[in-house]
C-alpha cells in the first residue's frame, strides 16, 4: 500500500473516532449555529428607538441630473417620501425638506452655515454612475449624509433611512457617506463604501473567532489523549514518518472541520432571513447581508482554512504534550497571537485598501468573510484588488502556514525524538 | 537465525541508566520472555529495537538490519502491543483491528480484511465485532490489542506485558492467542510480563534485566539449574535483590 493510503487510513481512523465523541459533535455542528444565534441576540441590544427622527426635518438636496427617462435621485426621494409614513421605518415620522438650493461650492460648510441638519445631498451624477455601474470597481452612485457634530447621535439612524432605502430595489449598489461638521470627514475611498454600524463587523470577528476555538478538541484528542489513553505508542510504532503520523492526525481533524465550516454557512443563511424576515436591519441600523453562492463558497473556504491554520498550528505545537489539560492551555496559549493579531487589525484596519495586516491570514480571512457579506465595502481593495485574487492568495498563504507548520514540528522533533516515550 | 541482534546496547537519560551493555540474541520463531522489577529497563529496550526511542551507544539489528539505518523497514515487519494500552473506544472492534492494519500499510486492503475477518473469528469476538470498544471488558479488549498486532501479519511481535490488569480469565485467553501466535503462525514473539506461570508456559527462553542490565539468559530450566533454585521465582528473586548477579554471566545457552 502506498504513503498516502497510510495517511488517509490514519485521518479515517481519527475522524471515525472523532465523529462519534459528543463533545466533538456539539462543537462541530452546534456551536457555529448557536454562535450566529448569539449575535442576533447580542444585535437585540442595540435596537434603536423606531421614534428617534418622529417630528424631525431631514434635509433632501436633489442634484441629480436625470439620464433620458431615468432619474434615480427622483426614485430616491419618493421612496424617502414614503418611509416617513411607515412606522417600520426609521424615517416614520420624520418631515422631509427640500430646499432649492444651487451653486454650492461646499456643501458642509453650507449646511454648517445654515444649520441644516440632518442633511442627504443627492449628486449631479447620481443616475449616471447608477446607469454606468456595470462591474466591480465601477465607481458606485452614492448620497452624502451631512450631520452638524450636536446631531451626531443622530449618525445611525440617517445611515439607516439611507441603507434601508438604498440596498433593496431597485437600488442595489450604493454608497453611503457621512460628513459630520466641516472639520471632520471620514476619508472613504472613491467608489466604496463603509459599513454603516459595529454591528456588521462583528459577524466575521465572531466567526473567525469561533474558528480559531473549534479544532481544540481535535487538537487535543490527536496526540495528547491518545497518550494519556496509551494509544499512541503503537501509531508511533508503525512505518510512518513524523510527518506522515502529523498529516494524518491533521488530516482527520480536517474532515470534521468541513462540518464546522458547512454549519457556519448554515448559520449565516439562518442568519440572513431572520434578518430579512424581521426587518431587524432596520432596527439595528446594519446593511443588508448581500450574498451570492460564488461569494458564500469563498467564505465557506475563508473560515474552513482558518480553522485548518489553527488545527496544523495546535497538532505541531501539542505533539509532545502528554496530558489532555497541558495541551488544552498551550493551545490557548498559541491561539492568543491569532487573537491579538485580530484585534491590532481592528485598530488599524480602518478604511484603508492594501493595508499590510491583511498580508496575515485571520485578518485577511475577516476581511473576505466581510467582504462576503457587503461586497461594496471598503475592504474591496484589501490585496490585489479583485475579490477572487484576494482568495487565491489567501488560500496559498494558509496553506504555506499549514505544511509550514508541521513540517517545522516534525523536523525540529524528528529523527525518532518526536515522541520521547521514554523522556 | 537471529532476528534481533544487539551489541552492548545503551540507554540514558541524562544521569539515568535505562540499560546497560545489552548483547542479546533472540532467534525466529521464538517467545522470548524479557522479565525484571519495574523500571528495570524492559520498555525502554523494546522502544529502542522500533526506533521510538534512539540509543545512547552500542548497536542493534533486527532481521539483519541496523536500527539505526533503517528503521522503516524493521517496522514493515513487526508489531507492538505497549504496556496499558487501549484499543480505540469510539471504534468497534473491528474497526480498531481493520484500521491499523490499513495504517501499517504493509498488506493489501483485501489482505486486511480477510485477516481481521479470520481474527475476529480467532479470538472469538463474532457476533461482538460491530460493538463500540468502551462497551467490553477488559479481557476482550486485550483480545482486540492481540489481534490488532497480527492483523498486519507481522513476523515479529512485540507484547508488552499484555496480560497485565486484566482478570484471570481475560489473561488465560490470552496466553492462548500467544500460544496459538507461536505454535501455529511460527510468530517470533518478545514478550515482557511480571508473571512467572506465564514465562514458564508460553517462553522458550528468558532474559532477566536488573537495574538496566541483562542479568541472566536461557531457558527456564537452566536458569533454575544454575541457580540451584526449585522455581523460576527463586532466581529472579535472587537476581533482583543483587544476590548472584556477579555469578551468574549473561550467556546464550543452546541458541547460537
Amino acid at each position: 500500500m502506498s504513503r498516502l493510503s497510510q495517511i488517509t487510513a490514519l485521518a479515517w481512523l481519527d475522524a471515525r473516532r472523532n465523529i462519534r465523541s459528543k463533545g466533538i459533535i456539539f462543537i462541530i455542528f452546534i456551536v457555529p449555529v448557536l454562535v450566529w444565534g448569539a449575535q442576533l441576540g447580542i444585535l437585540s441590544l442595540e435596537v434603536v428607538e423606531d421614534t428617534t427622527m418622529q417630528n424631525r426635518d431631514i434635509y433632501v438636496i436633489n442634484q441629480d441630473q436625470p439620464v433620458g427617462e431615468v432619474a434615480m435621485g427622483t426614485v430616491f426621494v419618493t421612496i424617502l417620501n414614503q418611509s416617513t409614513y411607515l412606522n417600520s421605518s426609521p424615517a416614520y415620522g420624520a418631515h422631509l425638506q427640500q430646499p432649492a438650493i444651487e451653486n454650492v461650492s461646499n456643501w458642509g460648510d453650507y449646511f454648517l452655515d445654515h444649520e441644516m441638519s440632518p442633511a442627504i445631498m443627492i449628486p449631479a451624477n447620481f443616475t449616471q454612475l447608477y446607469l454606468n455601474y456595470a462591474q466591480e470597481g465601477d465607481p458606485i452612485p452614492r448620497v452624502w449624509i451631512y450631520l452638524l457634530p450636536t446631531d451626531s447621535s443622530l449618525q445611525y439612524d440617517i445611515e439607516a433611512i439611507v441603507s434601508t432605502i438604498t440596498s433593496n430595489a431597485p437600488f442595489s449598489l450604493y454608497i453611503v457617506s457621512r460628513f459630520v461638521g466641516t472639520r471632520y470627514n471620514l476619508e472613504v475611498p472613491e467608489g466604496e463604501e463603509v459599513p454603516s454600524d459595529i454591528a456588521s463587523w462583528m459577524t466575521s470577528f465572531f466567526l473567525i473567532y469561533a474558528a480559531l476555538i473549534a479544532p481544540m478538541p481535535l487538537v487535543t484528542s490527536s496526540f495528547a489523549r491518545d497518550n494519556e489513553k496509551k494509544t499512541l505508542e503503537s501509531i508511533l510504532a508503525m512505518p510512518m514518518s513524523q510527518f506522515d503520523i502529523l498529516l494524518g492526525k491533521f488530516l482527520g481533524g480536517a474532515i470534521l472541520l468541513l462540518g464546522f465550516s458547512f454549519m457556519n454557512i448554515v448559520g449565516l443563511f439562518l442568519y440572513k432571513y431572520y434578518m430579512d424576515f424581521t426587518h431587524y436591519y432596520e432596527k439595528v441600523n446594519m446593511l443588508q447581508i448581500q450574498i451570492t453562492l460564488p461569494r458564500v463558497f469563498f467564505m465557506f473556504c475563508s473560515i474552513y482554512l482558518t480553522t485548518l491554520v489553527a488545527l496544523a498550528l495546535g497538532i505541531a505545537i501539542t505533539s509532545r504534550m502528554k496530558e489532555v489539560r497541558t495541551a488544552e492551555t498551550t493551545y490557548n496559549f498559541v491561539m492568543l497571537i491569532p487573537f491579538a493579531i485580530i484585534a491590532l487589525s481592528v485598530l488599524i484596519m480602518d478604511p484603508e485598501p492594501y493595508n499590510p495586516i491583511f498580508l496575515l491570514p485571520w485578518p485577511h480571512s475577516i476581511a473576505i468573510i466581510f467582504k462576503g457579506m457587503y461586497p461594496n465595502s471598503f475592504l474591496t481593495n484589501t490585496m490585489t484588488g479583485s475579490y477572487t485574487g484576494d482568495i487565491f492568495i489567501h488560500i496559498a498563504f494558509l496553506l504555506v502556514y499549514v505544511f509550514g507548520s508541521l513540517s517545522i514540528s516534525a523536523y525540529l522533533t524528528g529523527k525518532g525524538k518526536l515522541f520521547s516515550l521514554g523522556d | 537465525m537471529a532476528v534481533i541482534k544487539t551489541n552492548k546496547l545503551t540507554k540514558r537519560f541524562k544521569d539515568i541508566v535505562a540499560y546497560q551493555d545489552i548483547d542479546l540474541q533472540i532467534n525466529q520463531g521464538e517467545v522470548f520472555g524479557l522479565l525484571g522489577p519495574n523500571g528495570a529497563g524492559k520498555t525502554t529496550l523494546i522502544r529502542t529495537l522500533l526506533g521510538l526511542i534512539s540509543p545512547t551507544s552500542g548497536s542493534a539489528e533486527v532481521f539483519g538490519i541496523d536500527i539505526a539505518k533503517d528503521i522503516m523497514s524493521i517496522r514493515k515487519r513487526t508489531s507492538l502491543l505497549p504496556q496499558e494500552c487501549q484499543p480505540y473506544e469510539n471504534l468497534t472492534a473491528r474497526e480498531n483491528i481493520r484500521l491499523y492494519g490499513l495504517i501499517h500499510g504493509s498488506k493489501t486492503k483485501e489482505e486486511i480484511d480477510h485477516k481481521t475477518e479470520e481474527l475476529i473469528d480467532l479470538i472469538g469476538l463474532r457476533g461482538r465485532e460491530n460493538d463500540l470498544t468502551k462497551e467490553f471488558s477488559g479481557g476482550m479488549k486485550r483480545k482486540v490489542l492481540v489481534a490488532r498486532a497480527l492483523v498486519m501479519d507481522p513476523d515479529l511481535v512485540f507484547l508488552d506485558e499484555p496480560t497485565t490488569g486484566i482478570d484471570i480469565l481475560g489473561a488465560r485467553t490470552v496466553r492462548n492467542l500467544i500460544a496459538k501466535m507461536s505454535k501455529e503462525m511460527h510468530k517470533t514473539i518478545v514478550l515482557t510480563t511480571h508473571d512467572l506461570n506465564e514465562v514458564g508456559e508460553l517462553c522458550d527462553r528468558v532474559g532477566i534485566m536488573v537495574n538496566g542490565k541483562l542479568a541472566a539468559v536461557g531457558t527456564a530450566d537452566e536458569l533454575e539449574d544454575h541457580f540451584k533454585a526449585a522455581h523460576l521465582e527463586e532466581v529472579f528473586i535472587a537476581l533482583a535483590t543483587g544476590e548472584g548477579i556477579d555469578q551468574f554471566v549473561t550467556s546464550q545457552v543452546g541458541w547460537d
